[in-house]
C-alpha cells in the first residue's frame, strides 16, 4: 500500500508524481517530495511513477521560529 | 560607522540588518508589516508535512528576503541532516538554522548531536547556523566543524525570560570568531539592546513579537533596540564606578 505523509493512499499507485500532486492540489512552489527516503527533484516528477509499496513524504515551509 | 560599512557577514553573504525574525505563532498576514518594521533581511521558517488546505507562507514573504529554514522538530543529528537536505531543495539556498532538540519540556538543544550534524552539513556546502546552549568548548567544536555562526540561547525557547545565560554568552562573544547570534528567550527590546551592547552580532526573535499585543510595533521597537545596542557597542560603553561617584560638572568656580 502506498503511504503519503503516513496515510494510506492506495489510488496513488501507478500515477506519476506530477499527476498525483496536481490531483491533490499540492502547492508545487512550496513543496519537496521524498520518495522512500530520496528527494525527487522537480524535473523528475513527471517521469517518476509511484509503485504499490512506495512511501511518499510531501514537505512544505510553514511558519516557525525556533 | 555607517550602516553600509557595518555589515553582518554569514557564510560570505552580507546583511545590513542585525535582527532576524521568526515566522511562528502569528498570522501570515502580519509577516510583511513585521519584516518592514523590523527592517529584517532574514526570516526563519520550519518544514512540516504538506497540508494542501493550509496557506502557502511563501506568498507572504516580500521579495529579496533571505529564507533561513530551520530543522525544528529534529531530535538527533540524523533527523536534522535529513530536514536540512529537504530545506535546501525547497529554498534553493544553503542557509540552515540547525536545531536538534530532543527535550520536550525545556526544549534544550543537544549540543553534541548539533556538532555532529554541523560537520556533515558544512561538508555538504551548507551555511550552518547551529542553535546551542552557550558552552565555549562546544562553540569551538562547532567552528572547527564548519559552522558559519553560533546561535546560543539566552533563555529557553518561547519563554521571554531574557538574558538568563548572559555571562556564558559573553564568553562566546569574547572568544569565538564567527558571528554570535542570540537565538532564544529574548523577551523585550531592552534585553536585545543589552545583548548587542555586549557585542552580540545579531538577535533572532519570534515569540517576543508573536505574543505582543501589536506585532509590527514590537518589531519596530526591537529593531530600534538592536540598532541602539549595536551603536553603543561600536561606541565603546564608558566605565563603571563601583564605589563613590565622579562629578560630571567642574568642581571649581562654584558660586556660594
Amino acid at each position: 500500500m502506498v503511504t503519503v505523509n503516513g496515510e494510506p493512499q492506495a489510488q496513488a499507485a501507478g500515477q506519476d508524481i506530477l499527476t498525483f500532486l496536481q490531483a491533490r492540489q499540492a502547492p508545487i512552489d512550496n513543496l519537496v517530495v521524498e520518495l522512500n527516503g530520496t528527494i525527487i527533484h522537480r524535473p523528475e516528477y513527471e517521469q517518476t511513477l509511484i509503485k504499490p509499496d512506495d512511501k511518499l513524504e510531501l514537505i512544505s515551509f510553514v511558519g516557525g521560529g525556533r | 560607522m555607517s550602516e553600509e560599512t557595518d555589515l553582518l557577514t554569514i557564510g560570505g553573504h552580507t546583511f545590513t540588518s542585525r535582527f532576524i525574525l521568526g515566522s511562528g505563532k502569528y498570522s501570515y498576514d502580519l509577516i510583511d508589516s513585521a519584516i518592514n518594521q523590523a527592517k529584517a533581511q532574514i526570516i526563519t521558517m520550519a518544514l512540516r508535512r504538506t497540508d494542501s488546505a493550509e496557506e502557502n507562507i511563501l506568498n507572504y514573504i516580500p521579495e529579496g528576503i533571505t529564507i533561513l529554514p530551520n530543522t525544528s522538530g529534529s531530535t538527533n543529528a540524523e533527523e536534522a541532516i535529513r530536514t536540512a537536505r529537504l530545506a535546501r531543495e525547497l529554498s534553493g539556498s544553503n542557509f540552515i538554522k540547525l536545531e536538534v532538540v530532543p527535550d520536550k519540556k525545556y526544549l534544550m538543544p543537544d549540543n553534541n548531536e548539533t556538532v555532529k550534524a554541523t560537520e556533515v552539513l558544512a561538508n555538504e556546502g551548507f551555511i550552518v547556523m547551529p542553535y546551542v546552549l552557550p558552552d565555549l568548548n562546544i562553540a569551538r567544536q562547532l567552528v572547527d566543524a564548519g559552522a558559519a555562526t553560533v546561535m546560543p540561547l539566552a533563555a529557553p525557547i518561547g519563554t521571554n525570560k531574557g538574558l538568563a545565560t548572559k555571562d556564558l554568552i559573553q564568553i562566546l562573544i569574547d572568544e569565538i570568531d564567527v558571528p554570535i547570534i542570540i537565538d532564544a528567550g529574548i523577551g523585550r527590546p531592552s534585553e536585545a539592546a543589552a545583548a548587542m551592547e555586549m557585542g552580540a552580532d545579531a538577535i533572532m526573535a519570534n515569540t517576543s513579537m508573536a505574543t505582543a499585543k501589536n506585532i509590527p510595533l514590537m518589531a519596530e521597537a526591537f529593531r530600534l533596540a538592536v540598532e541602539a545596542g549595536r551603536k553603543a557597542y561600536l561606541a565603546g560603553p564608558g566605565r563603571v564606578i563601583e564605589h563613590g561617584a565622579v562629578a560630571s560638572s567642574p568642581l571649581t568656580g562654584l558660586s556660594k
